[in-house]
């Protein structure tokens, strides 16, 4: 039996299409950072803007469920806030929670994109807390656990930086692409420094989480023109493995989502894993993809038995021949049962073996 | 400008997402008292449902879908006081939105322009709208005719809420319920109680109309 590797070393050897001791597990772990506010009774106001909270709320991704990597910034606002906009704590958005939604725009109409000026990341916004937090889980996790840096996708970040929100983006797509096109270059020029930044504080990888502009609003020549373009720029740049997670059904996308360079593609449980791994399991890592986003899903509305059986599958599928990570089909949410985490964690350990 | 030139930039407005050629179009109907139902009817629901055919179809996508529904808006806004200043008051009312968990509303506002454009008082709840929202709101209002649309199968189940909320808050006698949408045929009207299911807003409009 081979000897126990740390995450880093197991996630590396993936990377060089070794095989490491287990399948890693790699999770965006986001809103379920509120499970940890709850019972420490902080806010999510406190927690992304305290550097000790944020820092002990994204340790327990290892520590306390074992997952093989750190996952931050915990939320979607942190560029958009970067870039100028103002962000409120005290809306209800869904379930009493309070993470942070734009209550005011940076740019008010597409006549002011010109007047939007690319900040210094090392200042903006939460920046300042989230390269401290990196910086610590550095110092103590460093040679141990990979640290994945997070920026939101560019035209995800336009909605948050631009008033309207996606009702004015999507129909730029189709009758002011010159304005939008510019809007997406300022915010790519930010990105990538900003995630420079991160690696320099002690970011092993970065992640994009592309979200709304998905198979329900886009086609695929609007997912290479708006998206996978400035993704393309992003993992060019920044000089470290990259993984670029698309939610809903990306398989109309997954060309143009290998297209761009990245090292790791990640995709929700509608894409068909057996298709990809056949298909793209040569040329780019893959993670994924049970269920967790939708209120039938397994991880969401299944017992941990389900989930054990589901990651199984999953496993079986992707593990052969290296290049795969267990992983939820999206982000890991606030309201999924905690020991339905703890379940998929486990099947790696069960299943995962070489 | 005649009505048929106003009629074919409203059309060609809509079809080009040209919100600026839309609201001149409009203004032209305007000022030269051209018949406003018509034009409304005939370009910029015209123009409208072509673009919908296009979007299921799969030929376009959201975004153009959406800057096509600003450059109608930008136009219906112009001609909607006039519209209802010369439609006979059907002193009905109805409450109108898309269901829960669905942002398609595109089929949802062209049922609302023409019931505006028939009589009928017409409350939009507008898109996604949360089943206990509708339901109040129903029970607040007091309609004749509820109506209710969605393109996706997985918030079908967002309907049938609707229903059992109306039954639980005993508040579905004396309404009339229609329901539409891409996924949506009689079969299913029947199995959630709904009244009718119509394949688009003329059929609605002339169910309406009978009851």
């Amino acid at each position: 039996m081979s000897r126990e590797m740390t995450p880093l070393e197991r996630v590396v050897a993936t990377i060089k299409r070794e095989e490491p001791d287990r399948v890693p597990v790699v999770l965006y772990f986001q809103s379920a950072a509120q499970f940890a506010a709850v019972r420490e009774d902080y806010t999510w106001q406190e927690m992304l803007n305290n550097p000790n909270k944020l820092y002990r709320n994204v340790l327990l991704q290892y520590e306390h469920y074992g997952a093989d990597n750190f996952f931050l910034p915990l939320d979607f606002r942190a560029d958009g806030e970067a870039l100028g906009s103002k962000v409120d704590y005290s809306l209800k958005v869904g379930g009493g929670m309070r993470m942070p939604v734009v209550s005011q725009f940076a740019v008010q109409s597409r006549e002011d994109i010109d007047k939007l000026e690319v900040p210094d990341v090392q200042r903006a916004g939460r920046n300042p807390v989230i390269l401290e937090v990196i910086k610590k889980l550095s110092k103590k996790y460093g040679n141990k656990v990979p640290i994945v840096g997070f920026v939101n996708s560019p035209p995800d970040v336009a909605t948050d930086v631009i008033k309207g929100h996606y009702s004015t983006v999507l129909p730029m797509m189709a009758n002011d692409k010159e304005a939008l096109h510019k809007l997406l270059s300022k915010i790519t020029e930010y990105e990538i420094e900003f995630g420079k930044a991160m690696v320099a504080a002690g970011a092993h990888a970065l992640a994009t989480v592309g979200g709304g502009f998905n198979h329900l609003t886009i086609g695929p020549a609007q997912f290479e023109e708006f998206v996978a373009k400035y993704q393309a720029q992003i993992v060019k740049n920044v000089g470290v493995p990259y993984c670029f997670h698309q939610c809903q059904n990306a398989t109309p996308f997954l060309d143009s989502m290998v297209g761009t360079g990245t090292g790791a593609i990640a995709f929700h449980e509608l894409v068909d894993l057996q298709m990809v791994k056949e298909k793209y399991g040569k040329k780019v890592i893959l993670a994924g993809n049970v269920g967790v986003s939708d209120s039938n899903s397994v991880m969401y509305g299944g017992t941990p038995e389900m989930v054990d059986a589901a990651a199984k599958k999953a496993i079986e599928i992707g593990m052969p021949g290296s290049g795969y990570w267990l992983s939820a089909g999206c982000e890991v949410h606030h309201a999924l049962p905690e020991e339905n985490i703890f379940a998929l964690i486990k099947a790696a350990q069960k299943y995962g073996r070489y | 400008m005649s009505n048929q030139l106003a009629i074919a930039n409203l059309e060609k407005a809509v079809l080009g997402m040209d919100e600026k050629l839309a609201k001149s179009a409009a203004d032209e109907v305007l000022s030269n008292k051209l018949d406003v139902v018509e034009a409304i009817n005939n370009g910029l629901i015209k123009g409208m449902k072509t673009v919908a055919g296009m979007y299921d179809r799969e030929e376009i996508y959201l975004p153009q879908v959406l800057a096509s529904a600003n450059a109608f808006y930008a136009a219906f806004n112009v001609l909607r006081p006039e519209m209802l200043k010369n439609t006979r008051s059907a002193g009905e009312k109805m409450v109108i939105c898309v269901v829960e968990g669905d942002i398609h509303d595109i089929g949802k506002n062209l049922v609302k322009t023409m019931i505006e454009a028939n009589g009928y008082d017409c409350i939009d709840m507008g898109r996604d709208v949360p089943v206990e929202d509708f339901v109040q709101k129903i029970v607040d209002e007091e309609p004749k005719f509820v109506a209710m649309s969605t393109l996706m199968t997985p918030t079908m189940k967002s309907m049938r809420r609707v229903m059992e909320g109306m039954a639980e808050e005993d508040c579905r006698k004396g309404k009339f319920v229609l329901i539409g949408g891409g996924p949506i045929d009689e079969d299913f009207a029947q199995e959630i109680g709904a009244d009718f299911y119509g394949k688009n807003e003329s059929e609605a409009v002339k169910w309406i109309k009978g009851r």
